[in-house]
């Protein structure tokens, strides 16, 4: 019996091309032997499906492959139940090099360490230039002319060039457009650097080794769509999903329908601070009946984040702030709770990402409160299609004390918004403004562009939206009187909230 | 010129020699495609200038026509082309291909040699009725000269079980006489080597 | 247990079974090997080779390929081992030993159930009787009495006698039975050639036919060739042999049946002890074989006019004996045996020649067997690193096919070059006087960084060398004596992990192959407490550390005197 089910297995592999390894069979005839005839069929043609699904390298099938397939065979059905919300830390976020050759992202299998090499440190940044370099020779401006387009009809078209084409010619140069990195190798005089070399810059025009400036701008942002059109569906994001969750219809259709779905990003929660808790009280009473999809609560989350009682501060607040979650039991069921820290809290120094806060400050939170999750800053999260990113970094100031030109009209936050988007790195400082982990850069970059980020600033609340993507900030909830903003998924709408007193 | 672009493709695809894919030119398809609708795009504006009355325009439009047909021919045969090799490369190589040329296959490509493997598991399994075991038809490609060949292991495999059950430790450099089709599936891999 | 009809009990019972086929690394098991894949072959019986070179290599061939494995058969390794205790196998498993080593272990000769013996019952094994070393039943009634202390104190006294009387007995037995032992393991010496055992298996079952023929000559040629055979029982066996000839080879006679040239046809012929003479040039052939090498003194100058004398006195130019013999004129290839062995005589080269085979296929490969055997060891044990030793073997097992020409003249463009490199070897060492005579045998050892040192890591090629430098010492040196000294001679194996191969080999004038170092070699490492390795199915040669080797033998030294 055994053997004419073991021959049958084997025929129907070998059909496929596939040969199975003697552990291999012998798990798989144990595992259809309970089956009953008439499903055997079935079920050995969705385990063949599901075999061939994963990554093989031989035609040879070893026992893990197999057990893995059948794994995904028996869960067939609850397939994306719990990708349609997921937290993805920042150390979890693939990394991606981009194949100049193939015009291709390609999954790096480098194993990144937290203190990197003295080689990371220039990888970085040539990382950001590629990914800057390839997007912007891709934009319209730069492509080569498409033979038999009528020339009246073309936008003028520019040559994107190196620095070194600079540095090579010696003639006065007609109009062309260099990509760089804005650097001050010297003090006081500005440079552009790209992987190929420096150029001092004077803000005029090209002449004796100095570039001569007479338009600088950022290169241009990409929509995601395009983005997507061009490399497939490979998750750039992160998350249990080999593919992107874009690609998923189920996940579409679901976000579509759950028209009541929100969520709800605060900032500067000061749990130490009695009015914050106050305010925090009324929110939730407020959001009981119709819980939010989830609550996303960024640092700090002490008022005075220094001196010896610091942690201990924070382990009872976080007790207290437990205890009040556990009140509402509607929202301690069905709504999940998100901790993003702030450079005040808890970490090692004060470089990027920063890690989660330790599970020992938070055990008694997490006991109360099973939905709870600790994060790294920054995070990203997953809804159903949407892709988030949450960023809890005073960045606007620092960025408008590191510009090279301030926006002459005070509308600081589009500048911002605009900045970031172009860059396709939420922190675009050099590395001595803001810190951050060489080998972990990859995980601050917004390319593709996701469907929102959140900056959590101590600056003025403010939401923009810039090339489909939604940029906002919720303000300070502790300082600014209870500021606070909320997404609705379906309708891609931010709202501003207050709880006033 | 018109049309050049498409046949670079041909070209490279020409090139190649027959058993393996060069990568899959997505750059040179969009090119393509975007010169195509540069084209169409000009054809229709001129076709719509001619409804109102303009003389003259015909010999623009054949043109253009003409041109946005050799490229549709040109990317079609491309594609084609590509398809037969990979159809070939199932026969030959079993249906799982070497990570170098998968490499090189587009999403697509990858989804259809899929879907091909499938329609031929299928349809061997349905050889003999529902009652039969189905008939291997990759196996024995050219007539079979004996029932039984002498093999000899060229690299280290681990066991290997022949379909009455008997396990064989394929280890390099050891020398097995066996049914041959049991193991031409490893022979054509590579893994064996058929000694006359 | 011995079989008696190698094909009822060995061949039948496997021919519907899958079997594992382990052989040893030389000329004689390649050949059985060949003759044995044909014949299941023509009977589908699904087999397995692995190569193994020691008895370690056994116990992971075994342990690896021993899952659902029931019959195993092993070539020339195997016989001198106790089977069933190095590799523990499981009750089912059956083992069929055809091995040319002796003497084969008791345990393997009175197993019945799991080990058969292929060897022909005609050698004579000297067995000792079964009662004289297996005696079970007395060992219950010795530990029954002792354990009954309770019993009252007149019968004790009887008993007591009668437990005394028994120890006695079983004391004497024993130490009888010790000296049985060492008596029959002292010596190590060869049996029949296994591949005359298949081949012969293969004459019962009807299957013969020249190729198996021509495999089993080449196998006893071998043993021949590397001195595993009294002269006596060679003669005997080249006598079966012939008889098979003559059978298998009639037609050339007939005028009407007269087989194709492509045909392989096998004739009787006085064999001349000059290797590799048609493939070389004469000249080289003289210088390169141990016999005209050591009886003219070659690596003199004296000798080497003396050579140049005998060949003038043959009537060949200098200028033909030196280029390829198959360019010499015709009229003095055909004459030249004839002058040869005229003055051979003539200049005390008595034993020349010897019996053996020639094969003849296609217009342009006529081989003796002695040629074949010098290949097909060039080629198996090539110090290449192309291949691993195991790929090597395999090669040499395809070259013995007809159709793998080409792989059997790359094998004795190898063989050359082991030749020369043994000759010059052995030049070397009698002019600097390197051979040394340590009292009870002669000495010698290749040292570290020597140029050639690696083909001298292989065992047949050093056995080539050793019988070489003994030949050549006795003839160098004045003392009678040299005759009756056994021969010892070390070479580094393996530059890394320090490892150096050491053969030992019987004086010349003993007639038989006896050899006793196999167990001087392991009283001395046990003295000595040296790191050595008896791997080697061929007890006479072990794998040491070089640094235990001033010490291992200074202990064999006085071992021996």
């Amino acid at each position: 019996m055994a053997g004419r089910l073991k021959s049958s297995i084997m025929s129907a592999f070998k059909m496929h091309g596939l040969s199975l390894r003697i552990e291999a069979s012998k798990f798989l005839v144990e595992a259809l032997d309970p089956v009953n005839e008439v499903e055997r069929e079935e079920w050995l043609d969705r385990i063949i499906e599901a075999v061939q699904k994963q990554p093989l390298e031989s035609s040879m099938i070893d026992r893990v492959t197999l057990e893995a397939a059948v794994q995904d065979c028996v869960q067939g059905g609850e397939e994306d139940s719990d990708q349609v919300f997921s937290v993805i830390d920042a150390f979890d976020i693939p990394k991606f090099d981009y194949n100049s050759e193939r015009k291709k992202f390609i999954p790096s299998t480098a194993l990144r360490s937290l203190h990197g090499q003295a080689t990371d440190k220039a990888q970085l940044f040539r990382d950001r230039y590629t990914v800057l370099f390839q997007r912007t020779s891709r934009h319209e401006l730069f492509t080569p002319a498409v033979m038999g387009a009528n020339p009246e009809h073309q936008t003028k078209k520019f040559q994107l060039r190196p620095v070194e084409y600079l540095l090579g010619s010696v003639a006065k140069l007609g109009e062309i457009i260099v990509l760089g990195m804005v650097t001050q190798l010297k003090p006081g005089s500005y440079y552009l650097e790209d992987p190929t070399g420096a150029v001092k810059m004077d803000l005029r025009w090209y002449e004796d080794q100095v570039f001569h400036v007479t338009a600088f701008g950022f290169p241009p942002p990409e929509p995601a769509k395009t983005t997507r059109a061009y490399f497939g569906n490979i998750n750039f994001f992160g998350g249990p999903s080999a593919t992107c969750a874009k690609a998923s219809t189920k996940l579409r259709v679901m976000e579509r329908e759950n028209e009541d779905a929100m969520i709800v990003f605060l900032s500067d929660v000061w749990l130490d601070d009695s009015k914050v808790m106050e305010k925090l009280r009324v929110l939730f009473t407020g959001y009981s009946e119709i819980c939010p999809t989830a609550f996303v609560l960024c640092g700090n989350f002490t008022s005075s984040p220094f001196g010896s009682s610091h942690i201990k501060t924070l382990k009872e607040s976080f007790r207290g702030l437990g205890n009040l979650i556990a009140q509402f039991p509607s929202l301690v069921e069905s709504s999940r709770f998100i901790f993003v820290p702030g450079s005040q809290d808890p970490g090692p120094g004060n470089v990027l990402p920063r890690p989660a806060i330790p599970d020992c400050v938070t055990e008694e939170l997490r006991r109360k409160v099973p939905n709870a999750t600790f994060t790294t800053n920054p995070c990203r999260i997953q809804y159903c299609t949407q892709e988030i990113v949450v960023f809890r970094e005073d960045m606007v100031t620092k960025m408008c004390r590191n510009c090279v030109k301030f926006p002459t009209d005070r509308d600081i936050s589009t500048h911002f918004v605009k900045t970031l988007a172009s860059q396709g790195h939420l922190c675009p400082l050099p590395l001595h403004v803001e810190p951050v982990y060489w080998g972990h850069d990859h995980t601050l970059r917004v390319y593709p562009l996701p469907d929102v980020v959140v900056v959590a600033d101590k600056f003025d609340a403010y939401s923009n939206t810039h090339v489909d993507c939604t940029f906002a900030n919720p303000g300070s909830f502790a300082c600014n009187d209870a500021v606070f903003k909320v997404y609705y998924p379906a309708t891609r709408q931010m709202e501003d909230s207050q709880i006033r007193d | 010129m018109y049309g050049e672009k498409a046949v670079e493709l041909i070209r490279q695809l020409h090139r190649s020699p027959d058993g393996s894919l060069p990568p899959f030119n997505e750059d040179g398809i969009r090119q393509v495609l975007e010169e195509m609708r540069v084209l169409f795009e000009q054809n229709q504006a001129d076709v719509n200038k001619t409804v109102d009355g303009a003389p003259g325009l015909f010999p623009g439009v054949q043109l253009r026509h003409a041109a946005l047909e050799r490229n549709k021919r040109c990317l079609l045969a491309y594609m084609c082309n590509r398809m037969e090799r990979l159809r070939t490369m199932r026969w030959e190589f079993g249906s799982v291909l070497p990570p170098d040329i998968k490499y090189n296959l587009s999403e697509q490509e990858i989804q259809w040699f899929s879907r091909y493997n499938k329609s031929l598991a299928t349809y061997m399994r349905s050889i003999g009725g529902p009652s039969g075991g189905g008939l291997d038809l990759t196996q024995d490609l050219k007539p079979p000269k004996s029932l039984y060949i002498e093999v000899r292991c060229l690299m280290d495999h681990g066991e290997f079980e022949t379909e009455d059950g008997t396990i064989l430790l394929l280890k390099k450099d050891s020398q097995h006489f066996l049914q041959r089709s049991q193991c031409e599936h490893l022979i054509r891999q590579g893994v064996l080597e058929h000694i006359l | 247990m011995f079989v008696n009809d190698i094909r009822k009990e060995f061949y039948d019972k496997v021919v519907h079974e899958r079997v594992l086929v382990l052989v040893a690394f030389d000329v004689d098991a390649l050949c059985a090997c060949k003759i044995l894949q044909y014949l299941f072959q023509c009977d589908h019986v699904q087999y397995t080779i692995v190569p193994i070179t020691g008895r370690q290599e056994l116990e992971t061939a075994f342990l690896e390929h021993s899952e659902q494995v029931k019959y195993v058969v092993m070539i020339n390794c195997g016989g001198n081992i106790n089977i069933l205790e190095t590799l523990q196998p499981a009750e089912h498993v059956i083992f069929f030993i055809a091995d040319s080593h002796r003497p084969v272990d008791l345990v393997n000769v009175y197993n019945d159930d799991q080990v058969k013996l292929l060897m022909p019952t005609t050698d004579d094994f000297d067995i000792p009787a079964y009662d004289d070393l297996f005696k079970d039943d007395e060992s219950d009634d010795d530990s029954g009495n002792e354990s009954d202390s309770s019993a009252p104190s007149g019968k004790r006294r009887r008993l007591d006698e009668e437990v005394l009387e028994r120890r006695r007995e079983r004391r004497l037995w024993e130490e009888k039975r010790k000296q049985i032992l060492l008596d029959y393991e002292e010596f190590s010496t060869y049996g029949t050639s296994s591949a005359m055992i298949m081949f012969d298996l293969a004459w019962k079952m009807s299957k013969d036919s020249n190729d198996l023929l021509w495999w089993g000559i080449v196998g006893l040629t071998d043993q021949y060739i590397n001195n595993r055979v009294e002269r006596g029982k060679y003669m005997t066996d080249v006598g079966d042999l012939h008889k098979h000839t003559l059978r298998l080879n009639h037609r050339n006679e007939d005028d009407d049946n007269t087989v194709s040239v492509d045909c392989i046809r096998i004739y009787f012929d006085e064999e001349l002890k000059l290797a590799l003479y048609r493939h070389w040039s004469l000249f080289e052939s003289l210088k390169h074989s141990s016999y005209p090498a050591c009886k003219f003194k070659m690596w003199t100058v004296k000798g080497q006019q003396k050579m140049h004398e005998f060949l003038a006195d043959m009537g060949l130019p200098l200028v033909q004996v030196k280029q390829k013999f198959t360019s010499m004129d015709m009229g003095l290839k055909e004459s030249f045996k004839g002058l040869f062995t005229a003055s051979c005589e003539k200049y005390g080269l008595d034993d020349i020649s010897f019996g053996s085979f020639i094969a003849q296929y296609g217009y342009k490969n006529k081989l003796c067997a002695a040629d074949v055997v010098y290949a097909v060891n060039g080629l198996m044990e090539c110090v290449e690193a192309e291949k691993s030793p195991t790929g090597y073997f395999l090669e040499a097992l395809d070259c013995l096919s007809r159709q793998n020409v080409k792989k059997l003249l790359r094998g004795l463009d190898l063989a050359k070059r082991q030749l020369t490199t043994i000759m010059q070897t052995v030049h070397s060492f009698i002019d600097m006087k390197q051979i040394i005579s340590a009292g009870p045998f002669l000495y010698a050892y290749i040292p570290e960084g020597h140029p050639d040192a690696k083909f001298f890591s292989r065992p047949n090629c050093l056995g080539m060398l050793a019988y070489f430098m003994q030949e050549a010492y006795v003839a160098t040196s004045r003392s009678r004596r040299s005759t009756l000294l056994p021969m010892v001679v070390a070479a580094p194996l393996n530059a890394e992990t320090g490892s150096a191969l050491v053969i030992g080999i019987p004086p010349k004038a003993e007639e038989s192959t006896k050899n006793f170092f196999g167990r001087a070699f392991e009283q001395a490492a046990i003295q000595t407490n040296s790191r050595t390795l008896h791997d080697n199915f061929d007890t006479s040669i072990i794998e040491m550390k070089s640094e235990d080797r001033s010490k291992f033998f200074d202990a064999l030294i006085s071992l021996l005197s």
